[in-house]
């Protein structure tokens, strides 16, 4: 249990897109997001992105992006192909950096959404899509999309893929 | 011209009227999106092939026998996300012809190989055997023995394209040019994922084109046995839909041929080629 505070004391710093909350449970959803252990070498970081959409797949906010931090690393971005193509091709660089982070190392990270869009404004109860992307340089891709029904509180666990999982989701 | 091209066409339109592209002509770019502030650059091939997409013939540049200069005037037009268009010089690779390209917007480019009309007449000789003529009619009448019979005279224009994103997706350099057989793209050509519906309508000369059979094929026919062309038919009002039940580089062909206005051609032959980008969900 101290340890899963320590990550999201963590990591809160590095999402900046998100208004942290202070208590666990002001989070709309919350994920608990596995990136596996690779027995490869070389081991490049994969990029990785957590975003919601509507159930027409319009996009809302980038919960999570995690991309290279060295200048150039912005011609990678198109890998997170789904994501590229809602989110991170419309977007300018400020506001990506914005919620952007660096890459991690293979671990379990914990997540959290305040139920905001990404201007800021109360998202709806409603049917919305939770999308998970993670692609990875000399390596695989893997994408994750799940509809979850904001306003009835509700948890699922997405079976592990090779690239990401298994990610725990707990939403209300 | 190369003899090859000149004799593959013109087989096609003595075999079948409905199939006229004999060879097939593409582009492809080695990015259909790339990502990023600064200025990208992308490699870009031209071939003449069926070997989708493995190169066979140069198209463009120089090449030995090119008498009539096809392909010293076959060049790379790129219209940039602004609109303006500029022309690159394709260098030949006996296989295929290849030129680099800087993406110094953001947005949407169109990639587009052109190269001169192809202008023959086809006959009867006295056997009755089909032959054709590197010629308008006069020309053909002037030289052809008083056997010659059936001239029938024919311009063929190409639009050969591909379609380039860099950061967001653009559509100033997709607008209808009113000129030739072109495709009026209402889903992004950059933007094409398996199991979503693309959807599109056909032109001719800016009107539209009715119950146009558009044929597709995936790349790397090489490695199957089955081509698994697919056939797309235009509606009455020109519009046609694919959804792609798989991802990889799709090369999208129509042509079609009408009575000509030009004094001396017969018929006017446009033929069209796209080379599509689909992405795995």
């Amino acid at each position: 249990m101290l340890f899963k505070y320590k990550k999201i004391a963590l990591y809160a710093g590095l999402l900046a897109c998100i208004a942290m909350p202070t208590h666990a449970n002001e989070a709309v959803i919350e994920l608990e997001l596995t990136q596996p252990k690779l027995d490869t070498s070389p081991y490049h970081r994969p990029y990785v992105a957590v975003w919601l959409e509507t159930n027409k797949r319009k996009p809302i906010t980038t919960i999570a992006l995690w991309v290279g931090q060295r200048e150039g690393d912005d011609k990678w971005f198109k890998d997170l192909r789904q994501w590229w193509r809602k989110i991170g091709r419309k977007a300018d660089k400020p506001t990506m950096d914005a919620y952007s982070g660096a890459t991690r190392l293979p671990d379990t990270y914990s997540l959290q959404w305040d139920g905001k869009d990404s201007q800021g404004n109360a998202v709806p109860a409603g049917e919305y899509l939770l999308n998970i992307e993670a692609s990875r340089e000399d390596g695989g891709r893997d994408y994750i999309r799940q509809k979850i029904t904001l306003g009835q509180a509700g948890n699922i666990t997405l079976p592990a893929k090779p690239e990401i999982g298994p990610i725990t989701v707990k939403w209300k | 011209m190369k003899q090859w091209l000149k004799v593959g066409i013109a087989l096609g339109l003595s075999l079948s009227m409905q199939q006229l592209q004999a060879h097939s002509r593409w582009v492809v770019p080695s990015h259909a999106s790339v990502s990023g502030e600064k200025t990208t650059y992308i490699s870009v091939d031209a071939s003449i092939s069926n070997d989708i997409f493995h190169p066979d013939k140069a198209y463009g540049g120089e090449v030995a026998n090119d008498d009539d200069g096809f392909h010293k005037n076959t060049k790379l037009i790129s219209t940039a996300p602004d609109g303006k268009t500029s022309t690159h010089p394709l260098t030949s690779f006996h296989r295929k012809s290849s030129a680099s390209l800087a993406l110094e917007q953001s947005g949407t480019y169109r990639l587009q190989i052109e190269s001169p009309d192809l202008l023959f007449t086809m006959y009867k000789n006295e056997k009755g055997e089909r032959r054709r003529f590197w010629g308008d009619k006069a020309t053909a009448q002037k030289e052809l023995p008083e056997t010659a019979t059936d001239l029938k005279t024919m311009q063929v224009n190409s639009r050969v394209e591909t379609y380039v994103t860099r950061n967001n997706v653009s559509t100033e350099a997709l607008k209808a040019t009113g000129k030739g057989l072109e495709i009026i793209w209402k889903t992004h050509p950059n933007d094409l994922f398996v199991g979503e519906t693309v959807e599109f309508s056909t032109q001719l000369n800016g009107k539209p084109v009715a119950d146009l059979e558009l044929k597709l094929v995936r790349g790397n026919t090489r490695y199957r046995n089955d081509r698994s062309e697919k056939i797309i038919t235009s509606d009455k009002d020109g519009n046609a839909s694919i959804t792609f039940d798989q991802a990889g580089l799709f090369l999208l062909e129509a042509s079609k041929r009408e009575p000509s206005k030009t004094d001396g051609i017969d018929l006017d032959v446009s033929i069209f080629s796209a080379t599509l980008e689909v992405n795995p969900q």
